[in-house]
């Protein structure tokens, strides 16, 4: 009976040891996007990170002439929202496309499953681009919402996080951009082959 | 504590209960790492590609696209120079340039 015993203790033992093993991360990962949605809060929060102190000059021009940048980017704001949607409809159409080469290839019998790896690929990057192109929309909207006559400190900050958040953003266009060219001869090629035999 | 029941013992006198916790313990360290090489792989990246793109092809109206007609090697190439051509029309450096909002540019400077 004892025995028994110790064996059921030593079975629930490793099936826990298992399950712990074998239990996903993310189940227990905190949610890392900030609930702090209030502008406010996250300016004042950057400013402590970063540490912005600004000197009395930096200050005074920052409060004469801030004004004038939030409306420069304002219209910087209106050209990149048409930049992004310029990109998201390229990419999407273009996945529209090899898909669409895909099914009329499999209908005549030869393989296209190339395209698949591309449209994955793309997908990924459109995601990612997407990630970024937001966030460098909040920088925005930070940048242009924010009072910076009385808190030059957070205009300044906001435009900190949006060099940041553009420079991101140029990455993940060019991520996508070099996708395309690293892959539309090698697939294509392929295609073609089965194609003409 | 004392045994009333004598445990199994293998004939070279090991402990058969463990000898199976031993193997046990190998086998999840196996799965462990075959696991972990598989998820650093390239196999895995191509395996999320392809997945990726299967839930896309889910999501995407077919009937928007031209599906039957037949496709030969010169249509695959004049897509492939349109292609081309499209992202040439593209410049993100340009379009996404730092330039754009310096202090200067921003006439803060």
């Amino acid at each position: 009976m004892l025995q028994l015993f110790k064996m059921i203790t030593r079975l629930v033992l490793i099936t826990i040891a298992v399950s712990v093993i074998f239990t996903p991360l993310y189940a227990f990962a905190e949610d890392n996007i900030s609930t702090a949605n209030n502008r406010e809060e996250r300016l004042t929060k950057a400013v402590a990170e970063q540490q912005i102190v600004l000197d009395d000059a930096t200050k005074l021009t920052i409060q004469n002439r801030c004004i004038t940048s939030q409306d420069i980017l304002k219209g910087i704001q209106a050209s990149s929202d048409l930049l992004v949607r310029k990109r998201l409809d390229l990419y999407s159409d273009i996945q529209k496309e090899l898909q669409a080469i895909k099914l009329r290839m499999i209908k005549q019998g030869a393989d296209a499953s190339e395209t698949d790896l591309l449209t994955g690929k793309l997908q990924q990057g459109l995601d990612n681009f997407t990630i970024q192109a937001n966030s460098q929309g909040t920088a925005l909207d930070d940048a242009i919402g924010t009072d910076c006559v009385q808190k030059p400190e957070q205009f300044r900050v906001a435009l900190l996080i949006l060099r940041v958040q553009r420079v991101k953003l140029l990455d993940s266009a060019a991520n996508l951009k070099s996708i395309m060219n690293n892959s539309i001869n090698s697939i294509f090629d392929q295609l073609k082959k089965r194609l003409v035999i | 504590m004392i045994d009333f029941v004598q445990q199994p013992q293998l004939k070279n006198g090991i402990n058969l209960m463990y000898a199976i916790g031993l193997a046990v313990v190998v086998a999840i360290i196996m799965v462990f790492v075959t696991t972990a090489l598989f998820y650093k792989s390239g196999a895995y990246t191509t395996v999320k590609q392809i997945q990726t793109a299967n839930q896309y092809a889910k999501t995407i109206d077919k009937d928007s696209l031209d599906v039957t007609s037949s496709i030969n090697a010169t249509d695959i190439e004049k897509y492939a120079q349109s292609i081309n051509s499209r992202l040439n029309s593209i410049n993100d450096n340009a379009d996404f340039s730092l330039e754009e909002i310096t202090d200067k540019n921003l006439g803060l400077y």
